[in-house]
This record gives C-alpha cells, sequence and structure tokens, in this order.
C-alpha cells in the first residue's frame, strides 16, 4: 500500500524508530509508561497496562507478517497474547486495563478492545499454521460469559453497560461496538454464533438507536446514547468496524447506511492541519484541542479495518502524524493542550508520549508501509515545556522519562521498567 | 402445612437481586398477589391497590420516573408496584396504613419464596410519586415501594440474625445499649456499635458476593482521591523489597483489591484489617470471585473493646488508612496502634476529610444542630478534623510527617464555579480553560491545601 510516495521512506523510518521506542518500553510484563488520556492522566501508576494498547501492536504485527512473513513476527504475538492471559482477573475482566485510569480494571471500551484484537490475531495465528494456545480460548469464554453477558448485559435495554455501577438506561456506543467485534468473532472462532445471537442483535439495535439523526452531529455515534450527548471523532470511528461486521453477518443495509452516516460526521471533524476535532457539541461550537495524534491514527485504522482504503483525504492526517515524532522514535501525544497550541513551548501533556496512543500510530504506520526501517539506536528528547504555566524540560532518554521545572524541582521522573516513578507531583 | 414448615420458609426466603430471563405468567403473579389480600388490615378496609409491571417499555419508564437506583429494578421480569389510600388513617397514632401494607409485602415475599420465585422489596426509591404518576394512579393512593419479581439467578448467603434474647423480653423492657446511632457524631458510638454498623451495612448495601455492585453508584474507579491514593501507596511500595503492606478498615477491601492488582506480586503480603468476621467473610468470598495476583490475608480486630491490630510490632512497611479516622472521636488509639504495626522507617498514608472545607450542607445542618445520620446512611459516624488537632494526634502517636497535601482544593471549586458561569454566558473556551486548569490541580501542596476537601498525609516513624 502505497498511500504517499514522498512518504514512504519516512513512513518506513517512523516504523523502525517506533519498534525501537516500544522495545524500550517494555518491562517484565508487558508495556510500561504514564498515560494521559482524555479523561486524565495516569501518570501515579507506570506499570504495565492491559487496554487497547495492544490492538495497534498486534494488528501493526500482522500487517509487518503480511509483508514478510517472518516467524518473529508470529513468536511476538504469541508472547503478547500470553501477556494479556496473565492479567485476566477470575470474573473475565483484566487488571490494569483502564488506560487513563490504571492501574484500575473493567476499562471500557478498552477490555473488548482488547479481546477482539486478540481473537483477530488468533485466528491470524491459526491462518499461518500455529496452533493458539487452548488458554486463549478459556480466556475468551471467560470474558465474554463471565464479564459481558454475567455482569454487563441489560436486560432491560438488551444491551451492554459500560461498568458495573453504570446508568442502566444508557450505554456507551463505542463500547458496545467494540463487544460487538468480540462476540462475532467468538462465535466464529467457536461455532457458538446462535448462542450470540440475540446479544448481537440487541446490541446492535441500541447502536443504531444511539445514533444522532439530524442538528450539528447528524451521523454521530456520541459517547453516550443519553440525549445530548457530545461525540468524538476516534470513538465515533471505533464504531465503523463493527457496523460493517453487522452489515455482512446480519445481511442487513441499515447498517452499511449507518456506517455512511459516521463517515459523513468524521469528515466534519477533520481539521484543515491534520486530526480531528476533541469533541464535538450539539449546542456549542466543537472544542477543537486538545487533536490527540494517536486518535487521529485511530481513526485512519478504524476506517481501514471497516473496508476503506487510504486515499489521498488521508494526505494531512498523515503528514500531521509524521511530523510529531520525535528523537526517541515515539510521537508526542496530542497538541493543543493547555490552550497551547502552536506554541514554542508546548503544556507537558502535549509531549509525553503514552504506550496506548503509540500503538495507533504503529498500526496506521505497518499498514500504509509495513517494511520498517531505521536506525539501530535513537536518540534522547530535551524539550522546554510548560508544566501548570511554569517553564520546565520533559527529558526522554531509552531509559527514563523526566519533567524538571527550570529551577531544578522535579516533577515527575520515571525509570523505565518500573511501575510507579520515583516522584510524580502531577 | 406446619409450624415446621412455616419457619423454614422463613429461614430458607432471601432477598434476590440477580433474576433469570424467564417471564413469570400471570396466573402466578395473581396467585403471588391472593396471598397479600388475605393479610390482616386496619378495620379490614383493604385499601390496597398493585399494579404488575411485566411490559419491559412500562418498566423503563417507571424506572426513570421513580428515579431508581438500584440494578434489579431494571432487571426483574415483574415489579409489583404497592399502594394503599392512608388518607382514612393519616391521624393513626400507629401508623396503622403502613402497618397495613407492610403485612401484604411480608406476604408476598413469602408467597414468592413459596412459589419458587425469588422476590426483593425495594424501598429505596428516590421518587414514589413519579411511579404512581408512570403508571397513571390516582394521588389519594400512595406508593409504598415496589417487589421484584422473578425466578432466582443468584444464591446469597445467610446474612446474621439477631438471636431471640437479645430481642425479646416477658413482662418488661430491659434496658440494652443502643445498637446504633440516628447520629452521626462518633462520641456517642462505642466500637462495638460502629463496628456492628459497618457489618451490617455491607451485607446490605447490595454488593453481591461475587463483586457486582448492584446499585448505581459512584464508580470508584473515577474518583481522583482513589487514584491519587492508589499511586501514592505503589510508590511507597516500591521503597521496600518485598513489603508487607496493611490496609486499615478495609470495608468491601477496594484498596486492598486495587494494591494486589497493581503490585500485588511484588509485596509479601496485602492485609486488610477490619472490625468484624462477617466484613472478612465479605471481602474472602468476593477476592474468591475475583483472584487478584499476590497473597492477601484478612486481619479481625483482636478486641472488641478497642482497637486492636493482631500483628506484632514493627510488622508492616507500608500502612493505608483511607477515610477512616472519622468514625472516631479521638483517633489517637488506632493511630498508636499504627505507629505500633508500623516498622521502623515505614511508610503510612492517611487521608482524611478536612473541616476547613466548604461543606456547605453541612455547616447549615450543623447552624441547624442537625446531626442525624440520614446523609451518611452509608458511611456511619463521621467526624471532619481540623488540620492542627490531626497533626498534633500524629506527633503524639509517635509519626514524622514526610508530606502533606490538600485533594480538591477549594481553588478547583472556585473554578468549577467560573466554569459554570463562563459556559452560562456562552464563554465555552475559557469556560474550557477553567476546566483545564482545575483538572490540572486536583492536588495541591501549597497553602491552600489547608483549604482542601480532603487531607492527604504521609507519615513515617523513626524508631
Amino acid at each position: 500500500m502505497n498511500l504517499l510516495a514522498t512518504t514512504s521512506a519516512s513512513l518506513a523510518e517512523a516504523g523502525g524508530r517506533l519498534d525501537l521506542w516500544f522495545a524500550g518500553m517494555r518491562g517484565p510484563e508487558g508495556y510500561y509508561g504514564p498515560v494521559v488520556g482524555p479523561r486524565g492522566a495516569a501518570m501515579a501508576y507506570c506499570g504495565p497496562g492491559f487496554d487497547w494498547r495492544y490492538e495497534g501492536l498486534l494488528e501493526g504485527w500482522m500487517s509487518r507478517h503480511r509483508a514478510a512473513p517472518e516467524a518473529a513476527w508470529l513468536d511476538r504475538i504469541e508472547g503478547a497474547l500470553a501477556e494479556i492471559g496473565r492479567a485476566q482477573l477470575a470474573n473475565g475482566a483484566f487488571r490494569c486495563s483502564y488506560f487513563d485510569s490504571n492501574p484500575f480494571e473493567g476499562g471500557m471500551p478498552y477490555e473488548p478492545i482488547l479481546v477482539a484484537a486478540l481473537l483477530r490475531a488468533r485466528a491470524f495465528l491459526k491462518e499461518n499454521g500455529r496452533t493458539p494456545d487452548p488458554a486463549l480460548d478459556r480466556l475468551a469464554e471467560q470474558f465474554v460469559e463471565g464479564r459481558l453477558f454475567l455482569e454487563l448485559w441489560n436486560k432491560a435495554l438488551r444491551t451492554f453497560n459500560n461498568w458495573l455501577q453504570s446508568e442502566y438506561d444508557s450505554c456507551s456506543p463505542a463500547g458496545v461496538a467494540a463487544i460487538v467485534e468480540v462476540l462475532i468473532a467468538y462465535g466464529e472462532a467457536t461455532g457458538s454464533r446462535e448462542r450470540m445471537e440475540p446479544y448481537i442483535r440487541g446490541a446492535a439495535e441500541s447502536l443504531l438507536a444511539a445514533q444522532v439523526k439530524g442538528g450539528a452531529l447528524a451521523g454521530a455515534m456520541p459517547v453516550s446514547s443519553r440525549p445530548g450527548a457530545p461525540a468524538n471523532a476516534l470513538l465515533a470511528a471505533r464504531c465503523l468496524p463493527a457496523l460493517a461486521l453487522l452489515t455482512r453477518c446480519l445481511n442487513d443495509d441499515r447498517f452499511k447506511q449507518a456506517g455512511e452516516a459516521v463517515e459523513g460526521f468524521l469528515r466534519s471533524q477533520a481539521l484543515s492541519e491534520g486530526g480531528f476535532a476533541a469533541m464535538a457539541y450539539d449546542n456549542r461550537p466543537a472544542a477543537q484541542a486538545p487533536v490527540f495524534v494517536g486518535a487521529a491514527a485511530g481513526v485512519l485504522t478504524s476506517l481501514a479495518r471497516s473496508g476503506r482504503s487510504p486515499d489521498e483525504t488521508w494526505a494531512p492526517h498523515v503528514e500531521f502524524i509524521l511530523r510529531r515524532q520525535t528523537a526517541t522514535g515515539a510521537f508526542d501525544n496530542a497538541a493543543g493542550f493547555g490552550g497551547r497550541a502552536g506554541e514554542a513551548e508546548p503544556d507537558w501533556r502535549d509531549v509525553v508520549p503514552a504506550c496506548g496512543w503509540a500503538d495507533k500510530i504503529y498500526q496506521l504506520v505497518a499498514l500504509l508501509h509495513p517494511k520498517a526501517a531505521g536506525p539501530a539506536v535513537v536518540g534522547e528528547v530535551r524539550r522546554a515545556v510548560r508544566v501548570r504555566g511554569r517553564r520546565a524540560f520533559f527529558e526522554e532518554s531509552s531509559r527514563s522519562m523526566r519533567l524538571v521545572e527550570q529551577t531544578g524541582r522535579v516533577w515527575f521522573d520515571w525509570e523505565k521498567g518500573t511501575k510507579w516513578p520515583r516522584t510524580c507531583l502531577l | 402445612m406446619s409450624g415446621c414448615d412455616f419457619l423454614t420458609l422463613l429461614e430458607q426466603r432471601r432477598s434476590t437481586r440477580v433474576f433469570q430471563d424467564k417471564p413469570v405468567s400471570q396466573s402466578l403473579i395473581a396467585e403471588v398477589v391472593r396471598a397479600a389480600t388475605l393479610m390482616p388490615t386496619a378495620c379490614n378496609r383493604q385499601l390496597w391497590q398493585f399494579v404488575a409491571i411485566t411490559d419491559p417499555a412500562v418498566r423503563i419508564k417507571a424506572c426513570r420516573m421513580s428515579d431508581a437506583q438500584q440494578s434489579y429494578f431494571y432487571d426483574a421480569p415483574v415489579l409489583v408496584a404497592v399502594f394503599y389510600d392512608i388518607s382514612l388513617e393519616l391521624r393513626n397514632p400507629c401508623s396503622t396504613a403502613q402497618i397495613s401494607m407492610g403485612l401484604a409485602i411480608a406476604a408476598l415475599l413469602m408467597a414468592a419464596e413459596a412459589n419458587g420465585l425469588g422476590a426483593i422489596y425495594l424501598g429505596g426509591i428516590r421518587n414514589p410519586d413519579g411511579l404512581r404518576k408512570a403508571l397513571g394512579a390516582p394521588a389519594h393512593l400512595k406508593n409504598f415501594g415496589v417487589v421484584c419479581l422473578g425466578y432466582r439467578d443468584d444464591d446469597p448467603p445467610a446474612p446474621n440474625r439477631r438471636p431471640v434474647s437479645e430481642v425479646l423480653d416477658f413482662n418488661a423492657f430491659t434496658p440494652r445499649p443502643k445498637r446504633f446511632h440516628a447520629d452521626i457524631r462518633p462520641h456517642l458510638w462505642s466500637l462495638e456499635q460502629i463496628a456492628d454498623f459497618r457489618d451490617k451495612l455491607l451485607w446490605y448495601k447490595g454488593i453481591h458476593i461475587d463483586g457486582k455492585t448492584l446499585h448505581v453508584d459512584s464508580d470508584l474507579r473515577f474518583s481522583a482521591k482513589f487514584q491519587y491514593m492508589t499511586g501514592r501507596l505503589g510508590a511507597m511500595m516500591a521503597r521496600y523489597s518485598r513489603p508487607r503492606v496493611l490496609d486499615l478498615l478495609s470495608f468491601n477491601g477496594d484498596v486492598v483489591f486495587q494494591l494486589l492488582n497493581a503490585g500485588g506480586a511484588e509485596a509479601e503480603v496485602v492485609y486488610a484489617y477490619d472490625l468484624t468476621l462477617g466484613i472478612g467473610r465479605f471481602i474472602r468470598e468476593r477476592f474468591a470471585r475475583l483472584n487478584p495476583p499476590g497473597r492477601f490475608e484478612y486481619l479481625n480486630n483482636a478486641d472488641p473493646e478497642r482497637v486492636a491490630i493482631p500483628l506484632p510490632d514493627g510488622h508492616v512497611s507500608v500502612l493505608s488508612c483511607y477515610e477512616r479516622l472519622e468514625h472516631f472521636e479521638d483517633p489517637r488509639p488506632l493511630l498508636r496502634e499504627m505507629h505500633r504495626v508500623l516498622a521502623p522507617g515505614g511508610s503510612a498514608l492517611v487521608v482524611v476529610s478536612n473541616r476547613f472545607y466548604l461543606h456547605m450542607n453541612r455547616y447549615r445542618r450543623m447552624r441547624q444542630k442537625n446531626y442525624a445520620l440520614g446523609r451518611n446512611w452509608n458511611r456511619g459516624p463521621e467526624r471532619k478534623y481540623e488540620p492542627r488537632h490531626l497533626e498534633a494526634a500524629f506527633r503524639a502517636a509517635g509519626f514524622r510527617i514526610v508530606e502533606s497535601a490538600g485533594l480538591q482544593p477549594i481553588e478547583g471549586v472556585m473554578a468549577a464555579l467560573a466554569e459554570k458561569l463562563l459556559r452560562r454566558i456562552g464563554c465555552h473556551a475559557w469556560a474550557d480553560g477553567a476546566a483545564d486548569w482545575r483538572a490540572q490541580r486536583y492536588v495541591t501542596r501549597s497553602w491552600t491545601r489547608y483549604f482542601s476537601s480532603s487531607l492527604a498525609y504521609e507519615l513515617t516513624r523513626d524508631n
């Protein structure tokens, strides 16, 4: 796939350098590091996360293996699946799965996204002559039967709740869409399609019911099915693969039309400089910042997974993303936190990279240019940033991440591969 | 049916909170309601009415209009809304209309059990009048809640029952110490009363034994305070090799569970300590369903008269106490015990509610000398501390204060107000700025910490 002839070399290099950065973020149990997300920041816990960070990695490795079938990629996939298996709790949920609320368990939509990716990877291993560990089947069964059906299924609404103490009269379309992906993949993998059917149908109808029919957010899948809920491009785009699957599985064109409407909404959210607006509202202007770099990649990979091919409309987004790779191989987290878009000294939250965002870029880069190339080592970063209005420096090397104020005050100091930062005043 | 059968039925009955997705026939519902109509009423007026809700659309409407908070309200196949015309008995000193309704509800529950159904009476509805309107009942009928009916899909353990000898007297009342107090001031509460209150509350609250919280409630995982607590404790654990960790008054075990999830494998053991064996049983059964990594042990208070942690001196390296000192008028006995079990050089994290925060409702109630338990129905006795008194108590117990921070400081409240105002006048960009400013300043170490909602102290023991 060659989207932009001029950027293929940079895509190859970006992929190679990002691979090296991910290698540096490895710890004994998985991929470590702090997270700055849309809901908040998990800086005090820097241990492994078993959230959506594995999706982009698994998809990226599968793309790389398709381009150059080497056993090493399959080994990596098997290793990651084993890691995920060790993080499952007895009720089917996963510990440390809440992304920007890590280390808490029960992350939504992060858990179903993780399990859907795991099921796709399991099928991929099988296609390529590997016998998946039977423990994966038990893991998926435990998640579907224990977590989804027993704990999250809402009998009144006939869809899935977000979490145990969730509001019982609404649902979150992005979470429900990820669950649909899990159920369809699980039904196909185990031949239990009939058992899944009523749950899939219920969830599918709730997705259609949640879609905004008119007004400023026409076509959007909002963050919640509650009336007046705002919409976010990434969470809306994440519904596309499920809608495509539902069109095929239920042979129902309503889902195809819903997918086309979501794409229309996504086009309206694209920013001229690349990336997508942070949040769109029905009754007030959209909040454009912060623009998460990984979210832009997530929108594009969701489009690709729903069957869309990369075209020239992707170019500004790809360029927006590639411009933000740093010397360590990581990518900036976002642009525009603290109202500092375009400033020479960005807010610290713009620059602290997170595995759970970088994986989406990895997936995109591997999709657009599956062959990685790059230096054997990556450099270090020292950038002037603002921490709560004060001038500070963000430093990242292969060993650590630090935020140090100009006066010498240390705001954050984390040694890579450890769970807890030495200092965290954030 | 013999008397023995009747007692067996009573012993077997449980409040069912999880129902099978299986309809109940109208004839069976009628049979259950018939039992209610056989019960006595004041002056045999029989002014009750029952509405069985089986249509999902009506149920959702009823749920929304009554502002119900319980999952089983949404999940039960049948809701029987119970009404009584109380207008004739408004002045009756023994509230006979209410008693009549109570008898009918008891019959409904027993008849459900006898017919192989599960049931629970739900009186915790925020807006019973909304339920009445949702069902189109006339205004003279008062709603007394609902009975949820259906085929049982849970098997809850038997809660503890008070022995008859404790509740029955012959010919004259025997004075006994008060079981609970309808007053939040801790000086009224003995340790035994606090223990009993927490024990019963934990089992009542509808937290299923597998950890499923059956009430729609705030999710602890989205609490910035809880996230701060988990992060700080994790960092403390990382200072020691194979630390022993102790969480004080663990209640449902949330803090311990998260510590095990995040760092259980690195700890030698994580202890949960609380005041009753019932709480221990709850935590153990909850953890058995979740199986978090690492080693966990429950410790029960060693002496019913006083706080006594059953651990040797200097046994633990990390200690946590998350909003628990508030239960005690005098925090010093608990602090002395904490100091005793903490190893020299160990670390303790104590989070306490601050008296000097704008708890406006609290001030209003204090001015009215209203200390009723109502608002604290799920917390029990509570005292908010002044920082200087607390810090003096820490020092008196032998602790050194390493650091103190304020959580949810007063400037955050101001920023929230500013955000609200700016939104109202349409300045959304400025409002977003205020929201972002507030989000970044949840924890403060400046002087404003003394005006924060909670104070977090990191303590150590030097010798």
